[in-house]
């Protein structure tokens, strides 16, 4: 299954638009800039970065399933799988790995090792506890949420502050399978 | 490296959204004086005076970006205004602080795309020659930051030859997959634009449509425009040109923006 997710990620790469990513990494940096400026603490932007991450994650979920052309998901781990194989490959042209999967398939985690958000990017002190990229969590949490998955995201490693690697853990809250309507 | 532009896209869009969300939500405490205002005067003057003085406010306030004449359009207007009546200050007042949010909307924006602008130049800019007319700078802008940008060239560059510069884009690439919902001229249209799922099906056999506006909509629409005109403000500048730079999209995916250089030596 995770060859044909690949397989997926890669054709859906090839049929997308791109742009440089230093465009991309000085655009969100002003984005945040932007934000930084309203709030004073880091966990306020933190807060207002996942909103809006959410609000994104609503308007993108249509053009993932439109370009990308998976097919439903039959367990929670098909979920992970293809938010990892196909998603992030096709926004982020990166390769990411679902790791660390709980005992019954509710929880995994998302690794990015290579993350276009962070590039050339450095925390001052003051903004030590900011998770810089939370904007994906909120991304990730706003398109599963259309598809009436309710989960629960939260950045757990991010080599901006001194980690190896990105981290996400995405964690099944529930599926509301009453109201979902199929989507090809 | 590369990344997808929509993701791109969504950012500017929902980076737009937020900041005129926050300005609206800090300037809130002025929002109830503002209904009650609104309730005195239009009980007590003719509305149709009301309505002229606001039309002419706005249209002022987006034409000319600079405080400093907006202030003095202000006390010019104050003046006027405590000759004929005082009970005519609390509109102004209300005026003011409605203009207050717009310029801060657009500061905002622009310094976002200011920003954007100055190091993308900084960055294309490090390996070319050097620039001897301001020409060949307003086409370094027009050709090499907007492919960087937006993937192709501005379609037409034009000039009245006394430091008016006008950009055209056939086909804007930030503003092409915004729609207008619920909204009844829209059922007027012979074409629309949608979401990106139609697009995809239309990508191979139509071209770009474009679309006419009502004002409310162009309204809407301006507030996309102040990034765009940041970037361009910001190219221009990190390549020594200080100018002005306004957008105005009036069929949908075509935009014209207009830089006005200061300080000719």
């Amino acid at each position: 299954m995770s060859k044909l997710y690949t397989k997926l990620g890669e054709s859906a790469w090839t049929k997308v638009d791109k742009i440089n990513s230093e465009i991309f990494t000085l655009t969100y940096g002003e984005v945040v800039n932007s934000l930084i400026q309203d709030y004073e603490t880091s966990e306020e932007v933190n807060v207002q970065l996942d909103e809006m991450g959410y609000s994104i994650g609503i308007r993108m979920i249509d053009e993932f399933l439109a370009i990308s052309e998976v097919e439903q998901c039959k367990s929670f781990r098909d979920t992970g799988e293809i938010l990892a194989k196909v998603a992030c490959k096709m926004y982020l042209g990166v390769d990411a790995v679902c790791k660390y999967w709980a005992e019954d398939d509710s929880a995994f985690t998302l690794e990015l090792k290579k993350n276009p958000f962070v590039d050339f990017v450095e925390l001052p002190q003051k903004y030590k506890d900011l998770w810089y990229c939370n904007i994906i969590c909120g991304i990730i949490r706003g398109s599963l949420e259309t598809l009436q998955i309710s989960v629960d995201v939260k950045y757990q490693k991010c080599v901006l502050r001194g980690h190896n690697t990105n981290e996400i853990r995405v964690a099944l809250k529930s599926i509301n399978k009453e109201n979902s309507s199929k989507k090809n | 490296m590369s990344v997808s532009y929509s993701l791109l896209e969504q950012i500017i869009f929902e980076s737009v959204h937020y900041v005129i969300r926050t300005v609206h939500s800090q300037s809130k405490v002025l929002d109830p004086e503002e209904t009650n205002l609104r309730v005195k005067i239009a009980t007590r003057f003719n509305e149709k005076e009301e309505k002229k003085k606001k039309e002419k406010d706005i249209e002022k306030d987006k034409e000319k970006k600079n405080e400093n004449e907006n202030q003095k359009e202000n006390q010019q207007e104050t003046v006027g205004n405590k000759k004929k009546d005082q009970e005519n200050v609390p509109q102004l007042e209300f005026i003011s602080s409605k203009t207050d949010i717009e310029r801060n909307i657009i500061n905002r924006l622009e310094i976002i795309g200011y920003r954007l602008g100055e190091r993308t130049a900084e960055r294309i800019a490090k390996n070319k020659p050097r620039f001897q007319e301001e020409v060949e700078k307003m086409r370094f802008v027009a050709k090499d930051i907007w492919t960087e940008l937006f993937g192709k060239m501005v379609n037409n560059l034009r000039t009245n030859h006394q430091g008016k510069w006008m950009f055209q884009d056939d086909d804007f690439k930030l503003i092409r997959n915004i729609s207008f919902t619920l909204s009844e001229e829209l059922q007027n249209l012979n074409h629309q634009q949608n979401t990106r799922k139609n697009q995809q099906k239309q990508k191979q056999t139509t071209t770009t449509t474009n679309i006419t506006m009502t004002e409310s909509q162009k309204q809407i629409l301006q507030s996309y425009l102040y990034i765009p005109c940041g970037i361009i403000r910001g190219a221009l500048s990190a390549i020594g040109v200080e100018c002005t730079v306004t957008g105005i999209c009036e069929q949908l995916p075509a935009c014209v923006f207009t830089a006005k250089i200061i300080n000719k030596k």
